[in-house]
């Protein structure tokens, strides 16, 4: 198993993304290290929910990497702290879940609010969730 | 010290989108696991932790920010130590509180671990 500093491990509170070379082998062990981890603090990884994301391999590869590891197959973009992460420019597509969630809150809240509350609201919260995407 | 959420975010975001640029340049066969962790909150044995941090001697003054850390850790920050070093001074690990700071303090020591384990060629 081969660690270097191209490799690492991205923690931040649950969300853990680790980035490794498309190696069955380190895979494996990878998969024994978690589980003892597992007997260790009582937290267990949910490989159900897990996912594998490939970069630059094979889909046949990857199918034969994903039953390894017992998690299903991802693709770019993903979803990580709430933002897609993906290595090219984000199309269209990948910004809708943003305007979904800007009209969600437009019609859930607007109509319970004054002009002056409106404008707040805009000016507070809804440029802010652009911003925050993008950023 | 203060927590800037910015700050925090370019930091998180730089590494995975640099590495994700110079694999696409390089032609690298990658894979990103997203590991997500059953409850994490609230699975923890508390006394599991304290016994075990007692016997890899994490509880002695001064052993915190030492050499076991790697500097490569992303959650190993002067403001971690310093947090971990007031939660213990305070007692409340002595308290049975399970907080957030053990379950991220329970991952560092797992991702030491880990990079020991690697380095050394343990399979």
């Amino acid at each position: 198993v081969g660690y270097t500093s191209d490799f690492p491990i991205i923690q931040d509170a649950d969300d853990t993304l680790m980035i490794m070379e498309a190696s069955s082998q380190q895979l494996f062990a990878l998969k024994a290290l978690l589980n003892t981890f597992a007997d260790f603090t009582g937290l267990k990884v949910n490989y159900a929910k897990s996912s594998i994301i490939p970069i630059n391999v094979p889909p046949k590869k990857m199918q034969h990497l994903a039953a390894t590891f017992h998690c299903k197959d991802g693709e770019l973009p993903f979803t990580y702290l709430g933002l897609p992460l993906s290595h090219k420019k984000p199309s269209a597509q990948d910004c809708l879940p943003l305007v979904t969630r800007v009209e969600r809150r437009l019609i859930s809240t607007l109509i319970f609010l004054s002009q002056g509350g409106k404008l707040q609201m805009v000016n507070s919260v809804i440029s802010s969730l652009p911003t925050f995407y993008m950023c | 010290m203060s927590f800037s959420k910015a700050e925090a975010f370019k930091i998180v975001w730089h590494g995975p989108l640099s590495i994700f640029t110079s694999a696409t340049v390089q032609k690298k066969e990658l894979v990103i696991l997203k590991l997500d962790f059953e409850k994490a909150f609230d699975k923890i044995e508390h006394e599991v932790i304290i016994k075990e941090w007692s016997t890899k001697g994490f509880l002695k003054n001064g052993f915190l920010g030492s050499g076991l850390f790697s500097p490569q850790g992303l959650l190993l920050s002067p403001l971690m130590v310093y947090q971990v070093r007031s939660f213990i001074a305070k007692g409340e690990l002595d308290k049975g509180i399970l907080c957030p700071l053990s379950y991220l303090f329970c991952l560092q020591i797992y991702y030491n671990q880990l990079l020991i384990r690697l380095r050394i060629g343990v399979s």
